[in-house]
């Protein structure tokens, strides 16, 4: 192979349309620098030179951030003291909305993955940046890192207990007994409303 | 006789500090900062998984094995009753019912994300809430915490076997002796009016005791007198906590503990 053969690259923007786009002339200029500076292009010879179509694009593979990831570098941001506290609010809200995404997702099946979800979103419920100490705030960063490799038992059992050790709550009270004669017609609201298959 | 500086929480006790009336576990917390220490009892365990952890593991399979949120409902209302159905509810009331109003699939998988970190977040909440435990009957289905099962959880409570159980509730019983005369004394004195069906129960076991010097744990036993168990565990505390007057009133008076009644009722708002 000399150094102007050019690989089988896709050549369509259908096949790669993360490509980088690269310029034939400047890449083949590039390529006879490297093996031979004073050496011109060969050309006139066939065999020896093989062109592509002008415009080449090499197929690169671009890591994207998965809703996970977003959320670990948002909560980050909120624990990030340089920052004003609008920003870091704001970072806050934005990661309960990414982990409230990942709760909607269908895909989120594996028990120990909503195990931790649940008690993520329940322990931050109608709460602020402001109501959670920089502690909580880590437990939460732990906790939502676990959440993208696999979460077993241990890792649950694990953040369960630092949102205990941080004084976070993230148990809801569903017991019915004792419930005062208003919550009692809500609740008979939304049971009727649910039975006609509305909320 | 030695009291320990401990109160002991009852079942109940525990449970209304889940309660979503607010002056109900606001008062329960308030009751638990001032007694402290507070320790539960080890079979306690056992009632809260009845009690509260197998409606919520009905709720999970339901939700997780319906195509919409009536057909959950119904389910609901058909394998449990009218108090699955607002546990469920309550759940959407805390989450808010419009956070709910999307396709099924999203819904289906919010209520099971919260109800799969429920199940397991109640279970070690109960014993992570208290200072302590008393547990001299070693109870073995104490023990069993709720376990995942697939895409459920498996929550029962298996009937006891002399291959599933290494307790020391026989011990304990023989060690008691002397209360449970004291109590069949006093419930054969008791107006009919204060005999409930579980001390009716309770006073039949604590005669063959008595009788014979042997507990007959197998089965289900244990289930079916547990304000006894719980009392005969508790009777060295420096108070026995409960909102269940109707059984301890008389219990504490033959057992001889220090009895606070929580009289919850009295705080619903109207």
């Amino acid at each position: 192979m000399t150094p102007f053969d050019i690989p089988s690259v896709p050549v369509s923007d259908e096949e790669a349309p993360n490509a980088e786009i690269v310029d034939l002339f400047k890449w083949l200029s590039s390529r006879a620098d490297a093996t031979s500076p004073n050496t011109p292009p060969q050309t006139g010879n066939a065999s020896n030179v093989h062109y592509q179509a002008p415009r080449i694009r090499k197929r690169l593979r671009q890591a994207r951030p998965t809703p996970l990831d977003t959320a670990v570098a948002h909560l980050a941001t909120s624990l990030d003291k340089s920052r004003n506290a609008i920003e870091r609010s704001n970072a806050f809200d934005a990661w309960r909305d990414a982990v409230r995404a990942v709760a909607k997702s269908p895909s989120a099946v594996a028990p120990e993955f909503r195990e931790l979800l649940g008690l993520m979103l329940a322990s931050t419920h109608k709460k602020d940046a402001v109501d959670l100490d920089e502690h909580t705030l880590a437990v939460l960063l732990d906790a939502t890192t676990r959440l993208k490799s696999r979460p077993a038992a241990i890792d649950v059992n694990r953040v369960s207990a630092a949102l205990r050790a941080v004084g976070a709550r993230a148990v809801v009270p569903l017991s019915v007994d004792g419930l005062s004669d208003e919550v009692t017609r809500e609740l008979e609201e939304i049971i009727e409303a649910a039975e006609h298959n509305r909320l | 006789m030695t009291r320990e500086p401990f109160a002991v929480f009852d079942t109940d006790m525990q449970i209304h500090r889940f309660c979503e009336e607010p002056r109900v576990s606001a008062e329960a917390e308030k009751i638990r900062l001032r007694m402290k220490p507070v320790h539960s009892i080890g079979f306690s365990k056992v009632e809260f998984k009845g009690a509260y952890i197998q409606r919520l593991a009905l709720l999970q399979s339901k939700v997780r094995d319906s195509d919409n949120i009536a057909e959950v409902f119904v389910r609901v209302k058909n394998s449990g009753g009218r108090r699955e159905q607002m546990m469920l509810a309550q759940l959407i009331r805390f989450l808010g019912r419009e956070s709910l109003r999307g396709d099924w699939a999203e819904t289906k998988s919010i209520l099971l994300t919260h109800l799969d970190a429920q199940i397991g977040e109640a279970w070690r909440w109960f014993s992570a809430s208290v200072d302590g435990e008393v547990d001299e009957a070693r109870c073995t289905r104490a023990l069993e915490a709720p376990a995942r099962s697939g895409a459920g959880w498996n929550v029962s409570i298996p009937d006891c076997r002399k291959q599933n159980t290494r307790c020391r509730v026989s011990a304990l019983f023989k060690a008691s002796v002397d209360e449970l005369k004291r109590l069949v004394a006093a419930v054969d004195v008791a107006p009919e009016s204060e005999i409930t069906g579980e001390l009716k129960q309770i006073a039949s076991i604590a005669r063959d005791v008595v009788a014979t010097g042997a507990f007959g744990w197998e089965g289900r036993t244990c289930r079916s007198i547990g304000d006894l168990l719980i009392a005969l565990e508790a009777k060295r505390c420096r108070v026995f906590v409960t909102s269940n007057g109707k059984e301890h009133i008389l219990l504490s008076r033959a057992i001889d503990y220090p009895l606070d009644v929580f009289k919850h009722a009295e705080l619903r708002l109207k």
